[in-house]
């Protein structure tokens, strides 16, 4: 690497709108290789909308969006070939074994026949898979099929990772090893952008927080910076910055709708 | 089979370069979609549940039906004199058979919404994925072709064998022309609509599509004197260079009869140069941007607009409500009613599976009052003389099959544990309600309307008839309810309706349909044993009712 890296990501002015509703208002944001990015916000505050715009899957946006010095709405198959992609919805072609599903991603990702078959066992054994190599992923339970994806998303070794909820349905140890691998992933000069609403998660790997609200970026920096700004565990920053605090009067009120 | 049909495609591997397609990646994304396919059949013949070898039946049953009609159509290789002609007649048939499995099963494999996730993510260019779907479908369709083929091949063994090569291009080319004309059309279709418009226009293009080609096929004898049809007619009247069976024919009349004339090399280079102008259109022009348009469908996102109710429908004074209180007597019914009301009307997949399958009434409608000869004033009077009204009675039960066996499926099929997980004692009383509920939503209105029509031209004496229709058609719906519907609706994936199968059920019930018009016709004119028919029919629709009202959670076919 030469001394001034290029940005894994950059996000100038990004903005996306379905129909009338505005999704993303002007996001700027400017990642360097090597960080883990925790992209967290509610549900709905447009995370998801993010990365599918970052992995080239939807051009229809306004502003910026360049990864890895390739303008995304420009060449959508340049920033394909670099990244890994785990989307929030658990679509696979389940009739499938998981060999065989990873031979197939592999080759869309024109990898030798021989390294995806050498690869797909070490990282499924990596998740404990080994004995499932052969059985058709419809009988997968939802943190199985998700640790297929992950691997899909990890195989073709790419620089830049999106990762969409990419903890949904893992067990506790699991949950233990993808954290510790994306750690490992990153200091090998690999770009982590992890999007999740889960805080406890993010605050510990990540170097970097970005919280998203209402399409908008309402804080960002280390966790530390945060924890100085506004003290105490991320999730109580979140609900400070959200704005909703009385969790206790809520559930009271939840409560009440049982009376008739 | 799978590795010999890849190498087929890879002999064209050139050709797929210069459409500009990555033949690597065209491989790896056929090779899965051909191994799923075969797949879903195994997964159904492997016998985890008792008796449901359903999908392979339906499958087998594809494929004789499409023998069947094979051979009904190359009998007219025998018939017509003209050799040429029998092949335009052949070819039309053909391609509007094809066009038809891949409207009503196929749509599916053009709009998988999975690949969304799965392929668009990945380093796959445009063209590399709409060139994948075509030779997909190509590669499917090729097994229903080889059915259909095989009498045409085994008649033209005994009398002109030298043809035979020719035939097979001519099947060729005409499968071809079927698949890039669909797809051409569907891809047309998301270039010019918004995303979120897509799949309504879509239905809608189906809908209209299928009645298009079924009014061409009862047209295309129209067209031409059928008695006389012959070569040199066809070949002398523009009108039939529009025609794409007659360009696939005229390659016959030049390399078999030898006749080489302008107009004949013109159409059958016409129909190569389709051919491979089409491909090039759809896999560049039609193909940009595919990907990013796809990924906004599946999204999805109307923020305003239609997605929107008034906030009535759940409550009993909207129309579902209204009429479930009318057609209901327990709680669960009533439940059930209302929810596959209002999934039938609001579910696009299910709306788009099943619309089309029902297009061909109008033109039932329309053939029965063209056909025949004189002025519009004595073609009406000959119809009020005939007994046509029966076929009028007898439509109004393909109102029950088609939108009942879709019932069962859905893109969100998971949701189903909705019903599994609640405590239902007798899940019969929940399918007796979506029953009524498909019923009530198809078969009554269309059943009604035709007995207005019935009415209007044959008058009061067809009364009976109709009373009689409404008790058998009543029972055929009961009967393919039991046969067809024990499962719980909206629980099962698109993927286990057998491709095939949709057209060969529907075929399957005209034959059953057929049978009870048959009988019915005999008793025409005898107004009291028509009545007591009735009457015995409609006591008989109760037991029958009452055993798909009692099916208990073991009889259910999960």
């Amino acid at each position: 690497m030469t001394g001034n890296p290029l940005p894994a990501i950059e996000m100038r002015n990004l903005s996306k709108r379905y129909g009338n509703n505005q999704v993303l208002r002007s996001i700027d944001l400017c990642i360097q290789p090597g960080q883990i990015i925790g992209y967290i916000g509610p549900n709905g505050a447009g995370k998801s909308t993010t990365v599918r715009i970052l992995a080239g899957l939807d051009g229809d946006y306004e502003g910026e969006a360049i990864v890895a010095g390739v303008d995304v709405k420009n060449d959508p198959l340049a920033v394909k070939k670099m990244i890994g992609y785990v989307p929030e919805v658990s679509e696979l072609y389940d009739t499938l074994t998981p060999l065989e599903f990873l031979d197939f991603v592999g080759s869309l990702h024109e990898m030798p026949g021989k390294v995806i078959a050498e690869r797909s066992r070490k990282m499924l054994n990596f998740f404990g898979l080994s004995p499932n190599l052969n059985d058709r992923m419809d009988t997968f339970s939802k943190g199985m099929r998700q640790k297929v994806l992950l691997v899909s998303g990890l195989m073709h070794n790419p620089k830049i990772l999106f990762l969409d909820e990419p903890l949904s349905g893992l067990d506790a140890n699991s949950v233990i090893l993808v954290k510790e691998l994306l750690n490992r992933l990153a200091a090998e000069g690999k770009t982590v952008f992890y999007c999740s609403h889960m805080m406890d998660v993010v605050e510990k790997i990540s170097n970097r927080i970005v919280l998203l609200h209402k399409g908008t970026v309402f804080a960002e920096g280390r966790f530390d910076e945060l924890k100085e700004r506004y003290g105490d565990t991320l999730e109580n920053i979140f609900s400070k910055l959200t704005g909703s605090t009385d969790f206790s009067t809520k559930a009271s009120e939840f409560l009440t709708s049982f009376e008739d | 089979m799978r590795n010999f049909l890849l190498k087929i495609v890879a002999v064209f591997n050139p050709f797929w370069r210069q459409l500009g397609a990555d033949t690597n990646q065209l491989r790896a994304i056929l090779n899965v979609k051909l191994m799923m396919d075969s797949r879903r059949q195994q997964a159904f013949s492997r016998g985890v549940n008792t008796g449901s070898g359903e999908t392979k039946n339906q499958d087998v049953i594809s494929v004789v039906a499409h023998l069947f009609f094979g051979m009904f159509l190359g009998v007219l290789l025998i018939f017509v004199p003209d050799k040429t002609a029998a092949m335009v007649l052949y070819f039309a048939a053909f391609m509007v058979f094809m066009a038809m499995t891949i409207i009503s099963d196929f749509t599916d494999v053009l709009i998988d919404v999975r690949d969304n996730y799965i392929l668009l993510p990945r380093p796959v260019s445009d063209r590399t994925v709409t060139l994948s779907r075509i030779l997909h479908i190509f590669l499917y369709l090729s097994k229903n072709v080889v059915a259909f083929i095989i009498p045409a091949v085994v008649i033209l063994a005994f009398t002109q064998p030298l043809g035979i090569p020719v035939f097979l291009l001519q099947v060729l080319i005409a499968l071809l022309l079927v698949v890039l004309i669909v797809n051409g059309i569907y891809l047309l279709l998301l270039r010019i609509t918004t995303p979120q418009r897509f799949k309504d226009v879509i239905s809608y293009f189906q809908i209209g599509f299928t009645i298009l080609i079924f009014a061409a096929y009862y047209l295309l004898p129209k067209l031409f004197d059928f008695t006389a049809l012959n070569s040199a007619a066809i070949f002398s009247n523009p009108v039939s260079y529009l025609v794409p069976p007659v360009w696939v024919a005229a390659i016959w009349e030049i390399i078999v009869n030898q006749h080489v004339t302008i107009v004949t090399v013109s159409l059958a280079s016409l129909s190569l140069v389709t051919t491979v102008f089409g491909s090039y259109l759809v896999a560049t022009v039609l193909a940009k941007n595919l990907s990013r348009k796809m990924m906004a469908i599946s999204q999805g996102k109307p923020a305003s607009g239609p997605g929107k109710t008034t906030g009535k429908s759940t409550s009993e004074h909207s129309l579902g409500g209204r009429l479930a209180a009318v057609f209901t007597n327990s709680i669960v019914e009533n439940a059930a009613f209302r929810f596959t009301w209002l999934q039938i009307s609001r579910n696009r997949d299910y709306k788009l599976k099943t619309y089309p399958a029902l297009g061909f009434i109008p033109i039932f409608f329309v053939y029965m009052t063209i056909n025949g000869n004189g002025s519009l004033a004595e073609r009406l009077e000959s119809l009020q003389e005939g007994e046509k009204y029966l076929v009028l009675i007898y439509i109004a039960a393909f109102m029950a099959i088609t939108p009942l066996t879709n019932a069962l499926y859905a893109d969100k099929f998971k949701a189903a544990w909705v019903v599994f997980s609640a405590p239902l004692e007798q899940p019969g009383s929940f399918i007796a309600g979506a029953f009524k509920a498909i019923v009530v939503q198809f078969m009554l209105p269309v059943y009604l309307v035709m007995w207005v029509v019935g009415t209007a031209i044959w008058g009061w004496k067809v009364t009976d008839d109709f009373v009689l229709g409404l008790a058998t058609i009543s029972m055929f719906a009961l009967l393919s309810a039991r046969l067809f519907f024990n499962k719980i609706p909206f629980s099962k994936p698109w993927s286990d309706l057998s491709k095939g199968g949709n057209f060969a059920k529907g075929m399957l019930a005209m034959l059953v349909i057929g049978v009870f018009g048959a009988v019915h016709y005999f008793l025409v004119d005898k107004t009291t044993l028509i009545l007591a028919v009735s009457l015995v029919v409609a006591i008989l629709c109760l037991p029958l009712y009452r055993s798909l009202k009692r099916l208990t959670w073991p009889q259910l076919q999960r």
